[in-house]
């Protein structure tokens, strides 16, 4: 190199300054930079998920079934419970086995309205959705043959 | 103890003394060990100016300094060394052109560079003594250096000494060159020639008169010469006393003035000239500099810093937003923690619309969309309701209806209980009557 000893020594020490600091940058600031939008990132999609999940959160709690579940199993706890009042003779089938109890399929013959509204009000006591239901006076007469299967609803 | 050495370069060889660097007679020659070292530049190689400085920073001083000798200099100062003793706002510059310089560092590359004014300066001040003419009466030069006040004052180099004087000898008498050594040795200023050579060089140093000095030193080998002092007290009168430079221990004036004066430059507070190339006087070194390294890591530090505070913030706020979903959904999914926001936000979704799903199909709701139906048909004369059917969600409503703005009435009151409703059917049956169909979804709670 050209010049004084002093003034190569410089030269050198501005160049390894200047790299030194270029490897600073490559290898620290722009990773940690990174790290840094990463996070930011992640603030902004938690911020909106947190948004999200409040207006959620209300409504999961309110539709909510708070309801305890039929005990031991849907067709033993409708024969137990809600089939009281109602003659044995109107009683005309319960599905045993359907969906290994977590269900019933139920059949009633020549009810009254009121006995109808009694055996659907017995199923309120308890969680269960109306799969299908035909509630029908076909000959007029003032009696109502039900059909009705229900079944424990699955939620997540 | 540490010693300080000094050492002038004379024609006939270098004369080294040492001190020590903080008291104690001097020594002939280079003691050890040693922590200086001092080589005199001979008045003849040497430039004097006396500059007025401002108040102003070193920095601002040196430039002055600079800028001043740049324009009042014979040759350039980037060929030059100098070195100044500042005292208040006066400066004492002595300069040296590399061409004298270079010789002298070559011999002694890592010496401290003194002049030898300041050195007659030095060895006065140690014998106590702060006003005086010091007359160094060389071989090849003789130099008058006045000391005022503790500082030097006037110097004047004659380029004539005592070689000169034993030519003029030598043509004066017709002798040999050592014949003529040895008559000026012997007789010493009874010689016409000597006598008129020593009072021709005081009168050439265009000294003021009276002489401003009580007292004038002798040194030099020419301080030897016989009825040199006489002369002289006899030439300036009684009020000035002429004698032989005072000094410590076995050093002789006529050899060692400059080297001892040279050597006191290393004692700790002595005045002393740190004489360096123009390059690093001026300010525009070219030592390593300090300062971009120093900035370039102090950037680099304040860089770190602010990255890994702002990336701690940023985490904090991150691991506070999730704490605080999994606080307000902890309740309805197990082991939120593990789960991702999207996750979360799935399953309640997922679990949401089978509780509406759930809800919509449970007992209750359908016993009281059936019962508000039914309102809306006894409201009607001769309407009634033959069969219900609840399958996909939907209930059918079946029956008999007078007219079909009934079942059209019908129809709109079961809006008040079930959504999407619509007829779906609707025929004359026998008697003046019709059957209607109308099916809808019930209304969510």
């Amino acid at each position: 190199m050209s010049g004084t000893p002093e003034r190569d020594r410089n030269l050198i020490a501005l160049v390894a300054t200047a790299c030194v600091f270029a490897l600073f940058v490559v290898a620290y600031v722009l990773p940690r930079t990174a790290e840094l939008q990463r996070t930011r990132d992640s603030i902004a999609q938690l911020t909106k998920s947190r948004r999200e999940l409040a207006i959620l959160v209300p409504q999961v709690i309110l539709t909510a079934i708070n309801l305890p579940e039929p005990e031991p199993n849907v067709r033993a706890w409708i024969t137990a419970q809600a089939f009281k009042g109602l003659d044995q003779a109107k009683q005309v089938s319960v599905n045993d086995g359907y969906l290994e109890g977590k269900g019933a399929k139920v059949k009633l013959r020549k009810l009254e309205p009121a006995q109808a509204a009694q055996f659907l009000s017995q199923l309120t006591r308890v969680r269960l959705v109306v799969e299908r239901m035909v509630l029908q006076d076909a000959d007029g007469d003032g009696f109502w043959d039900l059909e009705i299967d229900v079944k424990v609803p699955e939620l997540p | 103890m540490l010693n300080s050495v000094g050492i002038d370069r004379g024609r006939d060889g270098d004369r080294e003394v040492s001190v020590n660097l903080l008291t104690g007679a001097p020594v002939i020659g280079a003691a050890h060990p040693m922590a200086s070292k001092q080589v005199a530049l001979p008045c003849s190689g040497l430039t004097f100016r006396r500059l007025f400085l401002p108040r102003a920073s070193k920095a601002v001083r040196q430039q002055v300094v600079a800028e001043e000798l740049t324009y009042s200099l014979p040759f350039s100062l980037a060929e030059a060394h100098y070195g100044t003793v500042e005292k208040g706002e006066e400066a004492w510059v002595v300069i040296a052109s590399d061409a004298v310089v270079a010789p002298i560092r070559e011999l002694y590359p890592k010496a401290n560079l003194e002049a030898e004014p300041l050195c007659y300066l030095r060895a006065a001040r140690a014998a106590g003594i702060s006003t005086a003419l010091v007359i160094d009466l060389g071989a090849s030069k003789t130099v008058f250096c006045g000391v005022e006040n503790g500082q030097v004052g006037t110097v004047r180099v004659l380029l004539r000494g005592g070689e000169r004087l034993t030519e003029e000898v030598m043509a004066a008498s017709g002798l040999s060159r050592d014949k003529a050594e040895l008559v000026k040795r012997d007789e010493g200023v009874a010689h016409k020639t000597v006598r008129q050579f020593y009072l021709e060089l005081v009168e050439e140093a265009l000294l003021p008169s009276p002489l401003p000095y009580a007292r004038v030193l002798l040194c030099g080998g020419g301080s030897a010469t016989s009825g040199l002092m006489k002369l002289l007290s006899d030439h300036w009168g009684k009020d000035v006393t002429v004698e032989p430079f005072p000094l410590p221990g076995q050093l002789m004036p006529t050899d060692h003035v400059v080297a001892y004066g040279a050597a006191l430059a290393g004692r700790p507070a002595a005045t002393r000239l740190n004489m360096n190339h123009s390059f690093l006087q001026s300010g525009r070194s070219d030592a390593l500099r300090w300062g971009p390294i120093v900035m370039t890591a102090l950037l680099m530090l304040l860089m770190a810093l602010a990255v890994e505070t702002r990336i701690h913030g940023a985490q904090m706020k991150e691991q506070e937003l999730q704490n605080s979903i999994v606080a307000a959904v902890g309740t309805l999914v197990p082991q939120a923690e593990q789960k991702s926001p999207d996750e979360l936000d799935k399953i309640l979704k997922s679990r949401l619309e089978a509780q509406r799903a759930a809800s919509q199909s449970s007992p209750s709701r359908l016993l009281s969309t059936i019962a508000k139906g039914s309102d809306a048909v006894t409201s009607k004369s001769k309407a009634t309701v033959t069969n219900l059917t609840y399958e996909d969600q939907k209930l059918k409503w079946e029956g008999r209806v007078s007219s079909l703005k009934d079942s059209e009435d019908i129809r709109a009151s079961l809006e008040s209980a079930m959504t999407e409703v619509e007829q779906v059917r609707t025929r004359p049956a026998s008697s003046n009557s019709f059957v209607y169909q109308i099916e809808g979804k019930p209304l969510l709670p």
